[in-house]
Parts: C-alpha cells; structure tokens; sequence
C-alpha cells in the first residue's frame, strides 16, 4: 500500500507538480509561500491517498486543487503574509512585455482575494464551474456570482481603456 | 481585452515556474522511507486539536517543543541550525510585564548583527480562551481551513459546517484575538499547539547591528468582536536582549564601478558572511537621466557559472532606488577573492552579469 502511495505521489508531482505551483503562486503572488502551500498540499493527499476514491464526482486533479487552495487560504491567514508587499509580483513571474499584457496582470493580481481565486482557477488552472464549486466548497451558482463579481471588477477597473468580453 | 487575453497573460505569466526537482526529491525520500514527515505548521491546528482531543493528549504538545527549525521546515536554515545549534540562544534574558491571564515568553534566537529572528510563545492561564491570531476570522467555516486534518472528507454542499465561533461557543471556548509587534519592524509566521499556545517566529533586518540588541515583544490581546480599540482587553510586553553572533567575515568596499548596460554606478558593495547567510548591499547612482534613477535593481549573487546563489529564505530581499539588499546561502570561511553579481533591471526584466573583485582586507 505505501508503495503505491509512493508512485502515486511520485506521479502527483509529476502531473501536476508545475499546474499546482503556478496557481499557487497567482493566488499567494509569493513564490516560497505557493511553493510551501504546493508541498503542503502533496503531503496532505499523500496521507490522505488511501482516502481518495473519486467521490462525488471529484476528479483527482480537481482534489489536489482543492486541498491547494484551502492550504492557500490557511498561508494567507498567516503573520508572514501579512508583511508581504502586495503591490510587487513576483520576481519569478515573467512580466508581460506589452503594457496592455502588463496592465491586465497586475489588475488581476490586484483583485481582493477571493475574486483573485476564482478568475485564476477558471481562467488559469481551467477549472468548470463545477470544478470552482467542489475545489471552494460552495455551491455552483455562488461560483458563477463570484466570477462574474471579478470579471465586473475588472472591467471597471478597465473603464477607460480595453474591456473584458467574451 | 478578451477572456482568451486573460488567459494567455496568466499562462505566459507564469511559464518559467516549475516544481522544482529538490522539493520533488524530498518528498519523495521521505516517502520512500514509509513516512512523510509532517509538517508542524498548522495556522488552525488548535481547532483540529481541540476538536479531536479525544485522540490527541497535551502532553505531546508541549514535547513538540516547536522552534526555529521547525519554521524553517525544508530551508537551508533548517540544515544550518542543525549543524550549528551554538547560534540559537535559548537562555535568553527577559522581563515580562505581568499578566493574570496570558503568559509570553522568549524561547529561541539567532541574531548575526544582520538578522535576528525569534521565537516566542503565548500560553493562556485559562484553558476556556480561544486565542485567534488576528487575521482569523471567527465566521471563518472550520472544515474549509482544514480539509485534509480533519475527519471531514469531502464537503457536502448542502451540510452546514461550524463556522469558529460556532464551534467556540459549543464547545465552552471564549475566542480572544491577539496581534503583536516587535520594537522593530518585521515578519514572520505563526503556529498553534494542540493546548492553545501560540508560537510565534519573528524576523528583522538590521544594518550591522549592536553586540547587544534590546528588542521588546508588545501583545495585545482583545475581543474580536468589538476589535482591537473598542474591545481591547489586555496589553503586555517582553523586554528581552540578544547577543550577536560575530559574521566570519566582512568586507566593506567601494569598487567605483560603471556597469554601463545598466546606466548606474556602483558606489558601495557591503558583503558580509555569518553562519546563517551571507548578506549583500549594493548601493549604486543612476549616470544620468532621470528616467535611470527610477529604475529599480536587483543586485543577486551569483555561481562563477552566472547561475544564481540560493536566496536565504528567511533572509532580507529589499530593492530601493540607489540600493539593493538580498541575502543568500552563506559563503565560505574566508571571502572569495571575487564575487559575480547579478544585476536584474526590475522593470523589464533584462539581466547583467558582473564580476567584483573583493578585497582581500578589510579596508579602513
């Protein structure tokens, strides 16, 4: 049983090692913390694999993403991020080149949290509506509000230039 | 800007970021040895804790002893603190103010002149309060916080969870919220024990600071819902003193520089070694324009290679106008005799590699 933990763990971090960290790093905007909650998050589903049996519909991607991101949410509770300078992104982030490319991300990574949360999982890690609702526990159309909520706060941040359509 | 705009920003973004080998391999050898070794950092493990006290006993709590390596969990300080235990000062003189209700205490620093982070703990007397760092949220839902440490397996939209303060008040418990300060600024991390103790880990930056550094460690403690003013209910104090560690080396110099890519001058390299890391300050002016002087740097130190150093990661990352600090894995016993910096232009990303010469005395 350990072992199969063990590959299973093994081809976690290979599948979505690199998916895990860059949310992580949208959500956190600090690379060692998302780096932290990543590994926290491994560890959590590797204790936990034996426990994992696809319930409720929840795919195996869509669970790791989900112990990611409350494990985000316990990181951002914490003292340290309280000191963090929000209004830098960071260094291991490639910065758009085109100031429109530019303006976008830091207007998204200037979100309040839970908006930031819910346009980075649907528009970065691809998360459905579905997803949205089983990764934060809540249910589908409170998804929906909240992403709609962000992309209005978006575009009115947008107001004079460009703005956000489908 | 279309929605397959914000896509492709927050792709591109983030493409260079990988998990790296060294995390997967240190998850996957403690793995490979049967067991992960858990992490200690719990923010919320108080509320796990106390609700599985069935299963849990305070007496392991307190053997967990929590302390700096355990908040540099899988950073090199962790390994450096292992091997140089001489630098953690345990014994450390303190005076509390006094309190009927709370008891705070200094158990563990380092301090190298450069940085000092400490440990402190905050134990209530009464075993009913609920301490809650102040960034919790007492309407926060319990399992949301804690999937994985709880019995919870999946959430079912339809159950309702207890948010803390349900929990609090079925269970006997007054939530207190604290919030706290150093004598200087500073940050840091916290953890909860499985009896309610706060431990909280500190760190602050210092220009070459004093053999001697008193430092005072101020807690409040209030009633979350009236907040820290209206519901203020106890304030206390530590004041403590570190000794400094003395760096192995320090070299101090003013190469006079001209990195032209950059349009600066390099005025002051200030490079200094202890057991904990090695600390760089560069201060530098722009040549000419303006537009120069707003340009922010980066100065990190790099491999001969020109691959970059590992950052401390409990050290002191900070990019001014005119300066730059940055702390990274400390160097060896005696200076090289050259550094190579990498000099990183923060707004467009370009990047310059450099090579010092560092002198071989200390000059006056």
């Amino acid at each position: 049983m350990t072992a199969d933990r063990n590959a299973q763990l093994a081809d976690w971090m290979q599948m979505y090692g690199d998916w895990l960290l860059r949310t992580c790093v949208l959500i956190l905007q600090d690379y060692a913390l998302a780096e932290d909650a990543v590994q926290e998050t491994f560890l959590k589903a590797w204790r936990a694999a034996d426990r994992f049996e696809g319930r409720d519909g929840c795919s195996e991607k869509t669970w790791l993403m989900r112990i990611a991101v409350n494990t985000c949410s316990t990181m951002r509770s914490s003292a340290w991020s309280r000191h963090m300078d929000r209004r830098k992104l960071p260094e291991e982030m490639n910065l758009p080149s085109k100031e429109e490319d530019l303006t976008l991300l830091m207007m998204v990574e200037s979100l309040p949290y839970k908006q930031r949360q819910v346009v980075t999982l649907h528009y970065f890690s691809g998360c459905s509506m579905d997803d949205l609702a089983q990764v934060l526990g809540i249910n589908r159309s409170t998804a929906h509000y909240r992403l709609q909520k962000a992309l209005k706060t978006l575009r009115i941040a947008y107001k004079e230039g460009d703005d956000i359509h489908d | 800007m279309t929605e397959q705009d914000l896509r492709r920003v927050l792709q591109e973004s983030t493409a260079n970021i990988h998990w790296s080998k060294d995390q997967q391999t240190v998850l996957q050898s403690h793995a490979a040895g049967g067991s992960v070794r858990p992490r200690k950092k719990l923010v919320f493990m108080v509320i796990l804790a106390l609700m599985l006290t069935a299963t849990l006993s305070i007496a392991v709590a307190e053997s967990l002893g929590w302390g700096l390596t355990d908040f540099f969990r899988f950073r090199q300080e962790e390994k450096i603190l292992q091997e140089h235990p001489e630098v953690v000062q345990t014994k450390i003189p303190q005076q509390f103010s006094g309190s009927d209700n709370y008891t705070v205490t200094i158990t563990e620093a380092v301090y190298d002149g450069f940085a000092s982070h400490v440990v402190a703990t905050i134990k209530p007397k009464d075993s009913s309060i609920l301490l809650l760092d102040e960034t919790v949220d007492v309407d926060m839902g319990i399992p949301a916080l804690n999937l994985s440490y709880m019995e919870f397996d999946f959430f079912d939209e339809d159950a309702h969870y207890p948010t803390i303060g349900e929990w609090a008040a079925e269970h006997g418990k007054k939530p207190v919220k604290y919030g706290y300060m150093l004598s200087k600024e500073s940050g840091g991390d916290y953890s909860q024990l499985e009896d309610g103790t706060q431990v909280l880990y500190e760190s602050t930056y210092y220009d070459n600071g004093p053999d001697t550094l008193p430092m005072t460690l101020s807690v409040l403690f209030y009633d979350p819902e009236k907040g820290p003013d209206q519901g203020k209910q106890e304030e206390v104090e530590v004041k403590f003193t570190l000794q400094k560690t003395p760096p192995k080396w320090v070299r101090n110099f003013k190469p006079a520089l001209e990195v032209k890519e950059c349009g600066i001058v390099i005025d002051e390299i200030k490079l200094s070694t202890t057991v904990m890391a090695t600390y760089l300050h560069v201060q530098f002016h722009a040549l000419e324009s303006e537009t120069t002087t707003r340009r922010y740097y980066w100065f990190l130190l790099a491999e001969e290679d020109g691959t970059f150093r590992e950052k401390a990661h409990a050290g002191l990352n900070h990019a001014g106008q005119g300066e730059s600090l940055a702390s990274f894995a400390p160097l060896g016993d005696v200076p090289p005799s050259t550094i190579t910096l990498l000099i990183t232009d923060h707004e467009d990303g370009t990047e310059h590699l450099i090579r010092v010469d560092v002198p071989q005395e200390e000059q006056p």
